[in-house]
C-alpha cells in the first residue's frame, strides 16, 4: 500500500506543463518588434555538413560580437538580418564552428562545416546538457563514432578500450556479450561499486549483468545507433549526477534524423573467431605426460621398472592420446547486420534501426546474438514548442557454461584433464564418465544447456518549451525495463552431481523497472556581448525495482526441457528490491568575453539506501577556465587554441545495497517447510555516502593550424568514508558489518593527442593521422582504521594499492637437487627449502597497471583506408587462480585432473644438476615443491602489447555507384586482437583478464577477422 | 507566465510533499530487526532460524558430523578426493582452514540468534494471549537449549575438555549473550574459561527446562504439531542433552538422572536388529530424541554429508579398516584397530561401513565406506544428533564409573544391564555373550573387571556412533590415544598420543581459533599449537 504508492506528483508535473505549454505559447510568439538602425543586409542562405552534404538543422548562426542569432531550420536553410560589416559564426553540435567575415547579401551563403575531432569549437555532450569544449571547465573524453561504430564487439563498452585514456577497460572472459570492467580514474571504492554511471538519453540504465550468467545490458545497445559517446571524469564534468558520479559517468546519445533525404544506412559483416593460443602455451600429450610422471616416479625415491606396473594399476592407458584442446575448442562464426533509415523535414525527423548480431566465441557451444530496434522521432510543433520520443527494444541470448572450477567448466576441463583420459568408451560413441567427477567436457558441451535471454525496452519522451527567450522548460520521463530469463538444463547423464538427482532444470526470471522523470529550467543570457551567462536548475526523481523467481527441479524425465519435466521440486525462491532516489539540482555557467570561464552546480540527492539521518546530501563542483589563445596579448603563430582549465568539487557514492543501512532478519531460513527468519545485518545508524573529492587541471592545445591537437590532464581523486564491509569477531552473529572508514587516492595523468601527419593537397592524396592516449594512474589505500578481511590474493594495507598480490614467496628451483625454494623474510634474502603452509605471505605487484594507452595509425589513400590500433597494457600482475592444482608437479599421484604444466615449462623442469630454471622437478606424491598450494610461482607479469584492431577498406568510387542509385559504399577487412606480445612467456593464455588481475579458468578473449560492407542509399 | 510559475510553484510542493514517502522504502525478504519481536509470527520465524542454521553443512549438515570422524580413527580421506578435510585428516590442520572458520561463525550464528530471542522475552510477554502461554514458554525455551547445544559443540571442538585442567580453568570460548543488533554494540571479547562456559551451559538447561512444556509437545504455527517433535528441541531432547554435558563434565548422577528421564519418557525405542540399516535414515525415526530435518527445501546438493560419502557423489570419505594400517612403515601403530575391524560379522552397525570400492578412476578397492548417509537425490535423511541409544549408553557409563568410584556393585549391574541392552539389539552373535563384569581385581570366569567394562564401554560408543560426529571427543574426554590412518591409499599413519603433550600432533585432537577471529579481535587468545 504505502510502499507501492507510485510518485505521482512528478509525472503530473512534467504534464502540466506540456499542457501548459500549449496554452500560452501564441501570446509570447513574435514579441519582438524589428528594428533598422544601420546600413542591413539580409543574408540567407544554407549549411550543410561537408561530409556527405546533408543539411545541418539546428546551426546556431550567430552575428559575431552581438547577442544576435538564429537556428538554421531542418533543411539547414537561415535567414538573418546583419549590419553591413558585421560578421557571422556558424557553430552546432560536433561540428567545427566557422566565421563567415563580412558576407554581403548576394545570392544564398552556403556554408559546409566540417565533423570536428577533439577541437575547442567541438560542442560536447555533458550532464543534462551540450556545451562547446571552449567553455566547458571539466575534463572528459569523447570516443569517435569511427571507433564505435561497425567494431566486432558486442558491447560497446568494449570499443572504450585504448580509444580513450582514463578508462580501463578489460573483458574478464572471452565471452561474447559478458560485462567487462570499466573503470574511470582508477578504483575508487572498495566494497561500493567502483563501475560508472551509464546514461544513455539522458536515462541513467541498469548495468552490469542481470541474467546471472554474464549477460551484460549494455551490450543490448547497438553501437551504430551511437550519436556521440562521452566520458565524464572530473568534478565539473559529473557533479551534477551527485550521488552516484563517484566512478564517472558514461554518456551515450542516440541518433536522430536530420532534415532532407531519406537515408538509409545498410552494415553487413562477416567473419570468424578464433584463440590465439600457441602451441607451446598448451599442455601436455600423452608421451610428454607419461614421461614427466615417470621422472616423477623415479625422484620420489622408486625404481624406474616399476613404472609401468604403476600404471597398469592405476588404469593409464599408454595408447590414448586426447587433445582436449581440440575437444573444446572450434573456430567460432561472427556476423552482424545492421540498418537504419532516417529523414525528416523542417519540422519533423526520424531515426529507425534495427540490427541483429552474433557471435559464436571459439569454444564450443558458447554462443552470443542480439537483435535491436530503435526509434528516435522528434518535431517541433510550434516555434517554442517540441517534443521527442525514442522507444527502442532489444533481445540478447547467451549460453555458456559453469565457470571457475566447476567440473561442468569445460575450460578447467581443457587445461587440467590428463590426456590419457579417453572421451569415448571402447565403443566409440558413448562417453566415457569415469573420469572429473563424470564431467567429460565433450558430453557437458554436448547436453548443458545453460542460457541467457535479456530483454531491454527503454521508452522515453521529452518535451522543450520556450517560455521567454533565454528561458526555457524541459519535462522528461522515462521507462528502462529489463528482463532476464535463465534456463538451465543438466543431463541427468552427464556428471556425478547431475546423476546422483536425476538431472536439473532451474529457471530464473528477473524484471527491473527503472523510471526517471525530470523536470529543468534552462536559462540562457549574454549581456553586453561580454558576458555570457547559462543555468539550468532541475528536479528528478528514479526509481527502481527488482523482483526476481528462481525455480529448480530434479529427476528430469528424459526428452524434457522445462520444470515442468522435473519429478521432484529442489528450489522455489523470490526476492524483491527497490531504491529511490529524489534530487535536486543547479549547474551555472559564466563566459567573460570567451577568455574567462566560471562554472559552478550543486545537486541534493536523498537515497532511500542511507540511514535516516542521513538520508541527504548535497554534491557540488567548481570549476574554472582560461582561454589564453584568445587573450589580445597572446599572438603565437603556430598556437591556434590553448586553453588552461581546473575543477574541484565533491560527488558520492551510494553502490551498496538497498538496504545496507539496516537492521535486517532475512527470510529464506525456512525449517521443515516453516517460514524462518535470522539475523542477517547489523543497523549502522551512521551508514553514509562514500565521499569522493575530484580534483583535474587540464591543458586543451591546438597547434600548427590544428595539425596537431590534444589535451593533459593531471587528476587526484581522493575517496574517503569508503563504504566498506569490515570484518568483525563472529561472535556477534554476522562476520563483517558495513562501516564507512578508511580512504584512497587515486591520482594520474592522461594525454591524449591527435595528429595529422601528412595532410593531402587534394581529397584524394595520401593522408596519415595518429591518435594516441596515454593513462597512467597510480592507486594507493591511504587509511584503514581497522582490519580489512584479507580477500584471496590480496591484502589490504595502507600505502600500497588496492589490488596488491600477497603471495608465499616462490624463490625458484635449487639447480643442484629440483627442489622449490621459498622464502622466508619480506626482504626476500633467505630461503629454504621446507614448504609449509605458514609460509609469510609477501607483498608482489599489482594487479593493476603501471600505465595503458592506445595508439591508432590512420592511412588513407584514395578510395583506400588503412588503420591500425595498437594497445599497450603494461606493468601489472596476474594470478592464476587454479595453477596450484594444475601445475601440481606429480605430488597428487596420477589424477585426471592436473594436467595443467604446459609445454613451455615441460621443456623447462629440472631434469640435471647444475640446471637452472624456474620450474622444480616433478615428485610422485611428493610435497616438497608445495605444489598444491598457492604461492607466487603462479603470478605472472601481465603487461602485453596488442594488435588490437586492423581496418582494410574501400570505398566505391561514387560514379560507379551511381548508376546503381547507392550513394556511398565501402567494403573492409577488419581484425580484432590479431597478435598480441606478452611478456611473460610463462603465461599461458590470453593476458586480458578481469579488472583484479585472476586468471582463472575462463574462456579467453579470442580473435576476430571479418569481412565488411557499408551502404548508404 | 504568470500561470507557468504558478503550476511551477505548485508542482515543486506537491514533489516536496511527496519526498517523504517515495524514500520510504521497506525490504521484501527481509524484516527490520526491530520488528522481528513484535509480532507472534515473525518471533516464530525467529525460533524456526535457528534450526535453519544448524542445517548448514559447516554445521551439523555436514561438517559437525563429519570433522570429529576424520580427525580421529574411525574415519580417513580417499587418494581420489577434492580439497576438504586436507589437514584435518592429516592432523596438520591450520588456523586458516575455511571449514573450522565456517563452523565456528555457524554456531556463533546460532548462539547470537538464540540471544536475541531470549533477550526479547519480555517483549514477547506483552503481545502474547492466555492460550499462546505454553507455546511461548517453549519459544523461549527452545532458545535457551539450542544455546546451550551451541556452545557445548562450541566447547568440545575448540577448546580442552572440562577435565582437561582440575577446576576447569583453562580457556575455552568466549561467552556472548546479549544481543547485538546495532554496529555500536559490536563486542570483541576475551575466551571464558571452561568452567564458566560449562557452568553457562548447566543454566542455560536448567532455564530451558524450567520453560518447555512438561508433556514434550512441540507447538509450530501456534498449534501442536507431532511432525515437530523430534526436530525441534522440547524437553526430552534438553534433558538428554544434559546427559552429554554431564557425561563429558564427568557429573555421573546428573548423566543417570537426565538419561532416566528421557529413556522412561516412553517416547522413543531401539531399533530392531533386522530393521536397523534401513530406519536409521528414515527421518523421525523410533531412536530419535532429536534431528535436524533436510528437505527438498533445504537440499544441500554436493555439499551434503551424503554427497561426501556416497560414491555416486564426491564419495570421498572412507572409514577405516586394520587392511590400512598394515601398509603403514611405523612401528608403534600394531594397536590400530579399524573402524570395520571393531564389528563382528554379525554386528547391524558394520553395514554402516560395508566394504566396497572407490567409484572413480585409481580408486581404492574394498575398503570401508561411511553409509550413514546415502541419500543424494533427496537427502530426505535428517541429519541424527541425539538418539536413544545415547541414553543407555551413557546412563550404562556413568553407572559404570559410579560403580568404580564408589565400589558400588548394584551400580555395575544396572550399568550392565544398559550395555548389554544395546549390544542385544545390534549383535546377533553377542547375544548370546553378554558382557559380564566385576568389580574384584580377579573376575570370575566369563567376566571381565569393572575398569575393562568402561573401555568396552568407550568401544561401544564407537561402535553405535560411528560417523555421527562423536568419535574425538569420546576420545579427548578420556584421554585416549589413537592411530590416526591419513589416507587409505598412501599408506602413511600417525600415533596421536594424548599425553605426550609437545607432539604437535596431540594440539590437534582440537581445533584452532579460526585466524580471522585472532586477527580482529586483539582479546582472542590462540589454542596451544597452533
Amino acid at each position: 500500500m504505502r510502499k507501492k504508492r507510485f510518485c505521482k506528483p512528478v509525472m503530473v508535473l512534467a504534464l502540466l506543463m506540456i499542457g501548459q505549454s500549449v496554452c500560452s505559447h501564441v501570446s509570447a510568439e513574435n514579441s519582438s518588434p524589428f528594428q533598422v538602425s544601420k546600413e542591413t543586409v539580409q543574408i540567407s542562405g544554407k549549411v550543410f555538413n561537408a561530409k556527405d552534404n546533408t543539411p545541418l538543422e539546428n546551426v546556431t548562426v550567430k552575428v559575431v560580437g552581438t547577442k544576435k542569432g538564429t537556428t538554421t531550420k531542418t533543411d539547414g536553410s537561415f535567414s538573418i538580418t546583419i549590419e553591413r560589416g558585421q560578421s557571422l559564426e556558424f557553430s552546432s553540435v560536433s561540428m567545427i564552428s566557422k566565421t563567415v567575415s563580412k558576407p554581403e547579401g548576394r545570392g544564398d551563403l552556403v556554408v559546409a562545416l566540417q565533423e570536428s575531432e577533439n577541437n575547442l569549437s567541438e560542442v560536447l555532450v555533458v550532464a543534462y546538457s551540450s556545451q562547446k569544449r571552449s567553455s566547458f571547465t571539466g575534463s572528459l573524453s569523447t570516443v569517435k563514432n569511427s571507433a564505435i561504430e561497425s567494431a566486432p564487439n558486442a558491447s560497446v563498452q568494449e570499443s572504450l578500450q585504448g580509444n580513450v585514456s582514463g578508462v580501463q577497460s578489460t573483458n574478464g572472459s572471452g565471452q561474447p556479450g559478458g560485462v567487462p570492467n570499466i573503470r574511470i580514474r582508477g578504483i575508487g571504492s572498495i566494497n561500493a561499486s567502483a563501475t560508472p554511471l551509464y546514461v544513455i538519453d539522458g536515462i541513467p540504465v541498469v548495468s552490469g549483468d542481470i541474467s546471472g550468467l554474464n549477460s551484460n545490458t549494455i551490450a543490448g545497445l547497438n553501437a551504430n545507433d551511437i550519436q556521440s559517446l562521452t566520458i565524464l571524469k572530473d568534478a565539473s564534468a559529473t557533479s551534477l549526477y551527485g550521488s552516484r558520479a563517484a566512478n564517472g559517468v558514461v554518456l551515450i546519445t542516440t541518433k536522430n534524423g536530420k532534415p532532407g533525404k531519406t537515408k538509409v544506412n545498410l552494415t553487413y559483416q562477416q567473419g570468424t573467431n578464433d584463440y590465439n593460443i600457441r602451441n607451446e602455451q598448451k599442455t601436455l600429450n600423452s608421451a610428454e605426460y607419461l614421461q614427466y610422471y615417470k621422472e616423477g616416479w623415479v625422484n620420489s625415491g622408486k625404481s624406474l621398472s616399476s613404472f609401468d606396473s604403476l600404471l597398469t594399476a592405476n588404469s593409464i592407458s599408454k595408447t590414448i592420446d586426447t587433445d582436449w584442446f581440440k575437444e573444446v575448442l572450434r573456430q567460432g562464426k561472427y556476423s552482424q547486420y545492421n540498418m537504419n533509415v532516417s529523414g525528416g523535414n523542417d519540422k519533423s525527423t526520424y531515426f529507425i534501426s534495427g540490427s541483429y548480431y552474433k557471435s559464436e566465441a571459439p569454444q564450443k557451444a558458447v554462443d552470443y546474438d542480439k537483435a535491436t530496434y530503435r526509434m528516435n522521432l522528434s518535431t517541433q510543433i510550434t516555434n517554442r514548442w517540441s517534443i521527442k520520443g525514442g522507444f527502442s527494444g532489444n533481445f540478447q541470448r547467451s549460453s555458456n557454461f559453469l565457470g571457475g572450477s566447476f567440473f561442468g567448466n569445460p575450460i578447467r576441463a581443457m587445461y587440467r584433464l590428463a590426456p590419457w583420459l579417453p572421451v569415448y568408451k571402447s565403443d566409440g560413441q558413448t562417453y566415457d564418465l569415469s573420469y572429473n567427477s563424470g564431467y567429460n567436457p565433450v558430453a557437458v558441451q554436448e547436453t548443458t544447456n545453460r542460457n541467457a535471454k535479456t530483454y531491454n525496452i527503454n521508452a522515453n519522451a521529452s518535451t522543450s518549451y520556450k517560455i521567454m527567450d533565454g528561458l526555457t522548460y524541459e519535462g522528461s520521463f522515462a521507462l528502462d525495463f529489463n528482463h532476464a530469463f535463465r534456463s538451465i538444463y543438466y543431463d541427468p547423464r552427464v556428471g556425478n552431481a547431475n546423476v546422483a538427482v536425476g538431472g536439473v532444470i532451474e529457471n530464473f526470471t528477473q524484471d527491473i523497472t527503472n523510471w526517471i522523470a525530470t523536470n529543468i529550467i534552462r536559462y540562457k543570457k549574454e549581456f553586453k556581448g561580454e558576458h555570457s551567462v547559462e543555468a539550468f536548475a532541475g528536479y528528478e526523481a528514479q526509481r527502481r525495482d527488482d523482483v526476481d523467481l528462481t525455480l529448480r527441479v530434479n529427476g528430469i524425465a528424459p526428452g524434457t526441457t522445462t520444470a515442468a519435466g522435473g519429478s521432484s521440486p529442489d528450489l522455489t525462491t523470490g526476492t524483491g528490491t527497490g531504491n529511490r532516489l529524489l534530487s535536486k539540482f543547479l549547474n551555472t555557467n559564466y563566459s567573460f568575453k570567451d577568455r574567462y570561464f566560471f562554472s559552478g552546480s550543486v545537486r541534493e540527492d536523498a537515497s532511500s539506501r542511507f540511514a535516516k539521518n542521513f538520508q541527504s546530501a548535497v554534491f557540488w563542483s567548481i570549476g574554472a577556465g582560461w582561454n589564453i589563445s584568445n587573450e589580445n596579448f597572446f599572438n603565437v603563430d603556430w598556437i591556434n587554441e590553448l586553453k588552461l582549465r581546473g575543477s574541484y568539487g565533491y560527488t558520492g557514492n551510494q553502490g551498496i545495497d538497498n538496504f545496507e543501512s539496516q537492521g535486517l532478519y532475512s527470510a529464506g531460513s525456512d525449517y521443515n517447510f516453516s517460514s524462518g527468519l535470522s539475523i542477517s545485518q547489523l543497523a549502522n545508524d551512521n551508514l553514509t555516502w562514500e565521499k569522493n573529492i575530484p580534483l583535474d587541471l587540464g591543458l586543451d592545445f591546438a597547434l600548427i593550424k590544428g595539425k596537431l591537437s590534444g589535451s593533459f590532464d593531471w587528476y587526484s581523486r581522493t575517496t574517503s568514508n569508503l563504504l566498506v564491509s569490515q570484518s568483525i569477531p563472529s561472535v556477534n552473529g554476522v562476520t563483517s558489518i558495513t562501516v564507512n572508514n578508511g580512504a584512497m587516492k587515486n591520482s594520474g595523468v592522461e594525454i591524449s593527442l591527435s595528429s595529422v601527419n601528412i595532410a593531402p593537397s587534394n581529397p584524394k592524396g595520401f593522408k596519415w593521422v595518429t591518435d594516441f592516449n596515454f593513462t597512467k594512474n597510480k592507486n594507493v589505500i591511504t587509511k584503514i582504521d581497522s582490519l580489512f578481511s584479507n580477500n584471496g590474493a590480496y591484502f589490504r594495507r595502507v600505502g600500497r594499492d588496492y589490488y596488491t598480490h600477497y603471495q608465499r614467496g616462490y624463490a625458484g628451483v635449487n639447480p643442484d637437487n629440483g627442489e622449490a625454494l621459498w622464502y622466508t623474510k619480506d626482504a626476500k634474502d633467505s630461503t629454504t627449502n621446507v614448504f609449509t603452509t605458514g609460509l609469510p605471505r609477501l607483498a608482489y605487484g599489482s594487479a593493476l597497471p603501471k600505465f595503458y594507452g592506445g595508439l591508432t595509425n590512420t592511412f588513407s589513400y584514395n578510395n583506400f583506408k588503412l588503420s591500425f590500433q595498437v594497445y599497450v597494457f603494461w606493468g601489472n600482475t596476474i594470478y592464476d587462480e587454479y595453477g596450484y592444482l594444475q601445475k601440481a608437479d606429480a605430488n597428487p599421484g596420477f589424477s585426471d585432473q592436473s594436467n595443467g604444466l604446459s609445454k613451455y615449462e615441460y621443456g623447462r623442469r629440472w631434469t640435471q644438476p647444475g640446471q637452472i630454471t624456474d620450474v622444480p622437478k616433478p615428485v610422485f606424491l611428493g610435497t616438497q615443491s608445495g605444489g598444491q598450494y598457492e604461492s607466487s610461482r603462479f603470478l605472472y607479469d601481465g603487461s602485453y602489447i596488442r594488435l588490437r584492431d586492423v581496418t582494410l577498406s574501400y570505398s566505391l568510387p561514387k560514379a560507379t555507384l551511381a548508376k546503381a542509385k547507392i550513394n556511398t559504399a565501402r567494403i573492409y577487412l577488419r581484425g580484432q586482437n590479431l597478435f598480441t606480445y606478452v611478456k611473460d612467456k610463462r603465461y599461458n593464455t590470453d593476458p586480458e583478464v578481469g579488472i583484479d588481475g585472476v586468471m582463472s579458468q575462463r574462456p579467453p578473449v579470442f580473435r576476430t577477422f571479418l569481412f565488411g560492407v557499408d551502404i548508404t542509399l | 507566465m504568470k500561470k507557468i510559475s504558478s503550476i511551477a510553484i505548485l508542482g515543486i510542493i506537491l514533489l516536496a510533499s511527496c519526498q517523504k514517502d517515495f524514500l520510504d522504502n521497506r525490504p521484501q525478504q527481509s524484516v527490520f530487526t526491530e520488528d522481528v519481536f513484535s509480532s507472534m509470527p515473525t518471533a516464530r520465524a525467529a525460533v524456526n532460524g535457528l534450526y535453519s542454521l544448524m542445517q548448514s553443512y559447516s554445521y551439523y549438515g555436514r561438517d559437525a558430523m563429519v570433522i570429529p570422524e576424520v580427525i580421529s580413527d574411525n574415519m580417513t580421506r580417499s587418494v581420489r578426493t577434492g580439497n576438504r578435510y586436507t589437514g584435518m585428516n592429516t592432523m596438520t590442520h591450520t588456523a586458516t582452514d575455511a571449514n573450522i572458520s565456517r563452523m565456528w561463525n555457524q554456531m556463533y550464528q546460532v548462539v547470537t540468534n538464540a540471544n536475541a530471542i531470549i533477550a526479547n522475552e519480555e517483549k514477547l510477554k506483552t503481545i502474547i494471549t492466555p492460550l499462546q502461554q505454553e507455546e511461548f514458554g517453549q519459544l523461549i525455551g527452545e532458545a535457551y537449549a539450542v544455546r546451550a547445544l551451541a556452545y557445548f559443540d562450541l566447547a568440545k571442538f575448540f577448546a580442552r575438555p572440562l577435565k582437561h585442567t582440575a577446576d576447569g580453568s583453562h580457556l575455552c570460548v568466549p561467552l556472548v549473550l546479549k544481543p547485538i543488533t546495532k554496529v555500536d554494540e559490536v563486542v570483541y571479547p576475551a575466551r571464558n574459561t571452561a568452567a564458566e562456559v560449562y557452568a553457562q551451559i548447566d543454566k542455560d538447561l536448567a532455564e530451558a527446562i524450567k520453560r518447555l512444556p512438561a508433556t514434550g509437545n512441540v507447538y509450530n504455527s501456534g498449534a501442536i504439531n507431532n511432525s515437530f517433535f523430534k526436530i525441534r528441541m522440547n524437553r526430552w531432547g534438553t534433558l538428554a542433552l544434559r546427559a552429554r554435558v554431564a557425561i563429558f563434565k564427568e557429573d555421573w548422577p546428573t548423566a543417570v538422572a537426565a538419561s532416566t528421564e528421557v529413556i522412561n519418557s516412553g517416547k522413543y525405542s531401539l531399533f530392531t536388529y533386522g530393521s536397523m540399516a534401513q530406519d536409521f535414515r528414515t527421518p523421525n525415526n523410533n531412536e530419535s530424541i532429536f534431528e535436524v530435518t533436510n528437505n527438498s527445501n533445504d537440499n544441500p546438493g554436493t555439499d551434503s554429508y551424503a554427497y561426501l560419502s556416497s560414491q555416486g557423489g564426491y564419495g570421498e570419505l572412507l572409514g577405516t579398516s586394520a587392511a590400512m594400517n598394515s601398509k603403514s612403515t611405523g612401528t608403534t601403530l600394531t594397536t590400530f584397530k579399524g573402524l570395520y575391524d571393531s564389528y563382528t560379522p554379525t554386528d547391524v552397525r558394520r553395514q554402516f561401513v560395508a566394504l566396497g570400492d572407490r567409484n572413480s578412476l585409481g580408486g581404492e578397492k574394498n575398503v570401508p565406506l561411511c553409509l550413514k548417509y546415502t541419500n543424494i537425490v533427496t537427502y530426505l535423511e535428517n541429519i541424527k544428533v541425539m538418539r536413544i541409544a545415547e541414553m543407555f549408553l551413557s546412563r550404562g557409563e556413568a553407572l559404570a564409573r559410579l560403580a568404580v568410584l564408589n565400589n558400588d556393585a548394584a551400580s555395575l549391574t544396572a550399568s550392565l544391564v544398559d550395555i548389554n541392552r544395546i549390544r542385544k539389539s545390534r549383535d546377533t552373535a553377542s547375544s548370546t555373550r553378554p558382557f559380564a563384569a566385576s568389580l574384584l581385581a580377579t573376575p570370575p570366569t566369563g567376566s571381565i573387571r569393572a575398569t575393562a567394562l568402561l573401555d568396552s564401554i568407550i568401544v561401544e560408543r564407537r561402535k553405535e556412533f560411528a560417523l555421527e560426529g562423536q568419535r574425538i571427543f569420546d576420545l579427548n574426554r578420556t584421554k585416549t590415544s589413537y592411530v590416526k590412518i591419513n589416507s587409505a591409499g598412501n599408506a602413511a599413519s600417525r600415533l596421536i598420543q594424548y599425553t605426550a603433550t609437545t607432539s604437535t600432533y596431540y594440539y590437534r585432537t582440537i581445533l584452532p581459533i579460526p585466524v580471522t577471529q585472532v586477527q580482529n579481535n586483539p582479546k582472542m587468545v590462540q589454542n596451544e599449537g597452533f
